[in-house]
């Protein structure tokens, strides 16, 4: 069916058309039996939704949102709390803790792109390492994925310090552009030192992206 | 290169069955059934009776060019269409008598109650599903769209104003909404086609005495 037959068909269930208009769209039926099939749907949902109706079932459907009882949204309500008041202890006693480095495009709005950055594995070159002031903008990674349809990606950001892994905020790339899954990093809360960069497809699959960042003031 | 379209056009149909190739008479018969149901439906806005009208139909039809060519056979779709009416208008007037015929009550009521179960089971199946769909929505904007295009009958557009959507997330939601549909109606065993399809196919099949 093309689009351009969609409101035809809309307008035959709505019963709008003109006499002449039915004979030639029944016709048409007779012909595409895809006409018919998107007919016949229509029909079904809308007999369905008549029988609720006439049971006065509808009106619920449509008033009520997906609710849990009360007590478990204060209950939620109170865990989220307690998640993100240990959460900020834990980063507060950190060495190095900056909570949300990792922005993607959505998230940015119009801050400045400080310096554009590749990454992508090769099987010759060693980890990249970039030199990047701290407070002149955002970094704007370009990650060359495996697999550009796999969206929506998982990204993290993990500094690999000797005395231990600190890992920071995750973020969501919901699309590739050309190939390139774009993440921005504010350089502002990191110190100079080794990281990774992982970026997991809808699949599972994950690739990961060592570099180094030189942080100058 | 472009696709060429494979499917016989109503002409060649005609001409096939007419000689006698009974892979055309299933072959149109497979095409033309969707159209024939959804005419039958719409006249009468009933499911079950569209698909035994439908079944008389084809047999006419088959029946027809088994024996006698249309003299312009690339117009089958009005002629179909018209002996699906034809037999509607038929079925009502059948039906009145039926009301009005006191000897024949007790025999028509048994066929009423059967048919009639029939539809409301047909119904009953289409409110499941779609009672399924909307409880799975998250959103109660999205349950209101589905009940103001497909109940309501409203225009695309004005849901869309008035709903903050765009056409293409509006063209989203109502995919889902009818992919899910689907799958519930199948889920819960063969639909109605199915059934018809298979009823026709063992009829026809039965029917060579006709020419």
């Amino acid at each position: 069916m093309t689009l351009t037959e969609q409101p035809t068909a809309e307008r035959y269930v709505a019963g709008t058309l003109s006499d002449e208009e039915v004979a030639r769209f029944e016709e048409a039926m007779i012909d595409r039996p895809d006409l018919a099939a998107d007919v016949n749907v229509r029909r079904r949902i809308k007999a369905g939704l008549q029988l609720l109706e006439q049971r006065q079932e509808l009106d619920p459907l449509l008033s009520t949102a997906n609710r849990r009882p009360q007590f478990l949204r204060y209950a939620a309500a109170a865990a989220v709390l307690v998640v993100v008041a240990g959460s900020w202890s834990v980063w507060r006693f950190q060495a190095a803790g900056p909570a949300q480095v990792l922005f993607s495009a959505t998230e940015i709005g119009t801050a400045n792109v400080a310096k554009n950055l590749l990454l992508a594995r090769t099987r010759a070159a060693g980890a990249s390492v970039f030199t990047v002031p701290r407070n002149a903008g955002l970094l704007h990674f370009q990650i060359l994925v495996d697999d550009p349809d796999g969206t929506p990606f998982v990204v993290h950001l993990a500094a690999t310090a000797t005395s231990g892994a600190i890992s920071f905020n995750e973020s969501t790339i919901p699309q590739t552009t050309d190939g390139f899954a774009d993440i921005y990093v504010d350089p502002r809360e990191l110190n100079s030192g080794d990281y990774v960069l992982s970026v997991r497809s809808q699949s599972g699959a994950e690739q990961t992206f060592p570099f180094t960042l030189h942080v100058t003031p | 290169m472009p696709v060429q379209n494979q499917e016989p056009t109503f002409t060649d149909l005609s001409h096939r069955i007419r000689a006698g190739d009974k892979r055309s008479e299933d072959q149109l018969s497979r095409r033309i059934a969707p159209g024939i149901t959804q005419i039958i439906v719409g006249m009468t806005g009933n499911f079950a009776m569209a698909q035994e009208l439908c079944q008389e139909t084809l047999i006419i039809i088959i029946s027809r060019l088994r024996s006698q060519p249309l003299d312009e056979p690339d117009k089958l779709p009005a002629f179909v269409a018209q002996i699906a009416r034809n037999l509607v208008a038929a079925e009502r007037r059948k039906e009145h008598r039926r009301k009005t015929d006191v000897d024949s009550e007790a025999i028509d009521q048994v066929a009423d109650q059967s048919q009639g179960q029939e539809q409301d089971a047909q119904r009953e199946s289409a409110a499941v599903a779609i009672r399924k769909v909307l409880a799975e929505m998250k959103s109660i904007r999205d349950r209101s769209l589905l009940v103001r295009y497909y109940l309501r009958d409203e225009d695309k557009k004005e849901i869309c104003r008035e709903l903050g959507l765009t056409e293409p997330s509006f063209n989203v939601i109502l995919f889902r909404a009818r992919s899910r549909f689907l799958e519930l109606l199948e889920k819960q065993g063969l639909s109605g086609e199915d059934l018809f399809c298979l009823t026709f196919f063992a009829v026809i099949a039965t029917q060579h005495w006709w020419i």
